[in-house]
């Protein structure tokens, strides 16, 4: 009984502290008493003496409640904390897809004015760019989650790397929801896209104008490299923003009534 | 301090279901017209769902959590019990209007898909002669 006892409260210790101090003491208590009391008195004793650890059912309800508060997804006001991930996502995911649509429109007639004497596939070359980030996207989206063809994915990275990001940020928003449960996914597929996906993207952006920069060489090349940093200047405020306003609360402490929301 | 009623789009907050989730459900339920302990709860729920639903502790403490800090459940009495303390928990009257809100939306729901499977079964068999 004591080393079930004892074992219990170890699992418990992955727990984030606060709930532990304020749930443990009842945890244990109705733990041993569904390990004790289901069973007639002598052969609970028997039982005991036989098992010293919880159950696997027990062990991974405690697993889950420890990942699903640590991660936000249970817990008080999860589902608004998750519908303000998805709202903030879907809102990141979108803007991936406008920059570099926006970065393409004033990049191409700037090139186009700059470059009159740089050669034709330069040329050819950016304005291509440009067109195939403002329209393949959503399409090479829609081909890669129909068919599912890793090899696509690569062709994609190794032709435009930050535009491979976002796409990657768009399938995560489409398809982790649908392998298993919203709630436990999205706010995953969002931390995902939020914390990883933004700033490798970010460089990746940086890289790609620094190697057109270098490709176009002289005016040509300062023109695109200045230009390619306002608007991803711009996109970034806009972005960070929009961050702040909208999700950067969230995580502020302040929780706020249910019945404040339901009525507000 | 802005609360997330503030940040939320007002569309997306009136598009939100009650989270009232099936554990939940049922812990409100178990706790209507008697304060219960931890294990009394699990076994009221057993009971309820007809063996349906066999919450694990860590399920329950999750669900209690999040109910008591919601204001929907509160913290009764306290014994003593093979030298154990049991801490009951009771329903408060929020928590009883948040159940009855979440009982009339399930049988509003039950009413109208019953509804559409009598049509159904009804043009079926009319097809059918």
């Amino acid at each position: 009984m004591i080393s079930l006892e004892r074992r219990y409260r170890v699992l418990l210790r992955l727990l984030p502290p606060s709930y532990r101090q304020a749930w443990e003491p009842d945890m244990v208590a109705t733990f041993l008493e569904t390990e004790t009391a289901r069973l007639p008195d002598e052969q609970a004793e028997l039982e005991m003496y036989g098992r010293s650890f919880p159950s696997m059912a027990e062990i991974v309800s405690v697993v889950g409640l420890a990942a699903g508060l640590r991660l936000g997804i249970i817990g008080p006001h999860a589902s608004l904390r998750a519908t303000a991930w998805r709202t903030a996502f879907r809102l990141v995911a979108l803007i991936g897809l406008l920059v570099p649509a926006a970065f393409a429109v004033t990049v191409v007639p700037a090139t186009v004015l700059t470059t009159a004497r740089i050669p034709r596939e330069h040329i050819v070359l950016t304005v291509g760019t440009g067109l195939c980030w403002m329209l393949a996207m959503p399409v090479a989206a829609a081909v890669l989650v129909a068919v599912n063809v890793p090899g696509l994915f690569g062709v994609l990275i190794w032709w435009n790397p930050p535009g491979a990001l976002c796409l990657a940020a768009v399938i995560a928003a489409i398809v982790l929801p649908v392998l298993g449960r919203r709630e436990v996914l999205e706010p995953l597929s969002c931390w995902l896209a939020v914390a990883v996906l933004g700033p490798i993207a970010a460089v990746l952006q940086g890289l790609t104008l620094l190697t057109m920069m270098w490709t176009l060489g002289g005016t040509a090349g300062w023109g695109y490299l200045i230009l390619g940093m306002l608007v991803q200047a711009c996109a970034a405020g806009t972005v960070g923003v929009i961050a702040v306003l909208r999700v950067g609360r969230l995580f502020g402490g302040s929780t706020p009534d249910r019945l404040e929301i339901a009525t507000a | 301090m802005p609360g997330l009623a503030d940040i939320l789009p007002a569309d997306i907050l009136a598009g939100m279901a009650l989270p009232v989730t099936e554990p939940a459900f049922f812990t409100l339920a178990a706790l209507v017209g008697a304060p219960r302990h931890g294990y009394g709860i699990l076994g009221e729920v057993e009971e309820l769902s007809e063996g349906r639903v066999r919450m694990k502790v860590g399920t329950l403490y999750g669900v209690l959590d999040r109910l008591v800090t919601e204001g929907l459940v509160e913290r009764d009495r306290e014994e003593l019990h093979q030298g154990r303390l049991r801490r009951y928990y009771r329903l408060t009257p929020e928590g009883s209007r948040t159940l009855t809100a979440e009982v009339a939306r399930q049988t509003a729901n039950a009413r109208a898909a019953t509804r559409r499977l009598e049509l159904h079964h009804r043009n079926v068999l009319g097809g059918a002669t």
